[in-house]
């Protein structure tokens, strides 16, 4: 079977980095892996790809290109939203700003791992 | 259009085929996949799960799937080209293969829709490139199939 | 199962056209619909597959008057005949009212007929319904072929319940009316 968890837990391991969720562009949850398993993987996944959909027509509206990277503060926490190619998106759930350098280096070193994986490479 | 009754797969096409149901099945860990005509007839089948009931699923999959192509049509949809049926324990992944063949996918709640979703869609490609290749041949090879002798 | 609607005086019945491939289930649906006015009857929905052979199923809703006040409204449908299609009838038998046993007279047809007869009972049976007290009628189809048998041996060989039968040529449109009619005044009555 197609393993990403392997890929997937090398961002868990990523200090204050809770959960991992690599969606597709229609909002399907492709894989994931969580810390504590509290979190709803398949919806943070979908609420996130419509979250992006905002965020590509802001971008379109002041003729800013496509977007490349999100992020959302919240009070206890922070979501990293990092565009895979344009058939998947990987999301991120950290405690704090610390650890988002090295969550979005992992994700540019892993694409091509994971697309060879899922065979799109 | 030729149905699939009047389409002669030869072995190397269906290698081909097998080769490609056999590689979604080890990717998705789906207990089995199904390549099955419009009208319900089974190409071939891979995985250990649906063997006795194969031609059953294949028809009653095939009418689900026209059905719902006429739903979309009441609903002034263009097409509905895949279903999606989910279960308690299992789930099946219907897609459409070059207005020919329907792709099946049945598998457990331990693969994520979302993956199925993305390497069914490569697999539903080289089987489309193999339905090309297929039209093509049957139209040269059907005269010496189904000859005079076969016919008396 | 028949929805009986107080509120609104109507009542709705399923009526189920069995038979083996061919035979005139879908014909006698498409003269119905042709034959009918268009206020009393929907549009015709055929499941079918390219060369239109049925794959689901047809259906037609039809108003059929009115009885004791209440409005009649019978949905017909038929099933898919060929051997490949088993489960798909089982499917479209489900809530039936009523069926109509379409049979092609054609002798080389013979013992198919006989093994789709003893496949509809047992269908009836696993959805906990007994062929002997159903709302059930045949229909001998296709007279006008010259390989048809004669309508005795079909009725002796066929018609064990000796259930109503009516000749019938679908494809001129004869018996088909006959047909529905008895089939319909069967249903209401057993209601």
């Amino acid at each position: 079977m197609v393993d990403l968890k392997q890929t997937l837990s090398r961002f868990l391991s990523i200090p204050g980095v809770r959960l991992a969720v690599l969606v597709g562009r229609d909002g399907l949850m492709i894989d994931g892996l969580t810390r504590d398993g509290k979190e709803d993987m398949e919806a943070v996944g979908a609420i996130m790809t419509t979250g992006m959909g905002a965020a590509e027509a802001l971008g379109q509206e002041i003729s800013r290109g496509s977007v490349v990277g999100a992020l959302m503060e919240y009070e206890h926490g922070l979501v990293s939203v990092d565009p895979l190619g344009d058939f998947a998106l990987m999301v991120t759930l950290s405690d704090n700003a610390s650890s988002i350098g090295r969550v979005r280096h992992l994700v540019k070193t892993s694409r091509n791992e994971i697309l060879e994986a899922l065979d799109i490479a | 259009m030729e149905q699939l009754t009047n389409l002669i797969i030869s072995d190397r096409e269906l290698a081909f085929i097998s080769t490609a149901l056999n590689k979604l099945v080890l990717d998705t860990s789906a207990s089995s996949v199904m390549l099955i005509d419009k009208s319900g007839q089974v190409v071939t089948t891979q995985g250990s799960g649906v063997r006795r009931n194969a031609t059953s699923l294949g028809a009653l999959l095939a009418g689900a799937f026209s059905s719902s192509r006429h739903i979309a049509e009441l609903l002034g949809e263009k097409d509905f080209r895949t279903i999606f049926q989910q279960g308690v324990n299992e789930n099946i992944y219907t897609t459409l293969v070059e207005e020919q063949w329907l792709l099946v996918i049945v598998f457990d709640k331990l693969t994520h829709i979302g993956l199925v979703k993305v390497l069914s869609k490569k697999a539903s490609d080289e089987l489309g490139r193999v339905l090309e290749r297929v039209k093509a041949d049957s139209t040269r090879k059907k005269s010496s199939v189904i000859n005079v002798e076969f016919r008396s | 199962m028949a929805l009986i609607n107080i509120a609104t005086h109507e009542i709705h019945c399923k009526i189920v056209y069995y038979g083996i491939g061919y035979c005139g289930k879908t014909t006698n649906l498409q003269h119905v619909f042709r034959s009918i006015h268009p206020n009393a009857r929907g549009d015709m929905l055929s499941i079918a597959t390219e060369t239109e052979r049925t794959l689901f199923f047809d259906f037609l809703p039809l108003d059929l008057g009115t009885v004791h006040g209440f409005r009649t409204r019978f949905h017909l449908y038929t099933v898919p005949g060929q051997i490949l299609y088993e489960r798909t009838r089982l499917a479209v038998l489900n809530g039936a009212d009523g069926i109509v046993f379409v049979v092609d007279s054609q002798a080389e047809k013979f013992e198919e007929n006989v093994q789709s007869i003893s496949e509809l009972e047992m269908n009836l049976r696993r959805i906990g319904k007994d062929l002997g007290s159903f709302p059930f009628v045949m229909q001998w189809n296709k007279r006008d072929l010259s390989t048809a048998l004669p309508v005795h041996v079909l009725d002796r060989y066929l018609n064990r319940r000796r259930v109503p039968s009516f000749e019938a040529v679908a494809s001129a449109g004869k018996g088909v009316f006959a047909t529905l009619r008895c089939i319909s005044k069967t249903v209401i009555t057993q209601l």
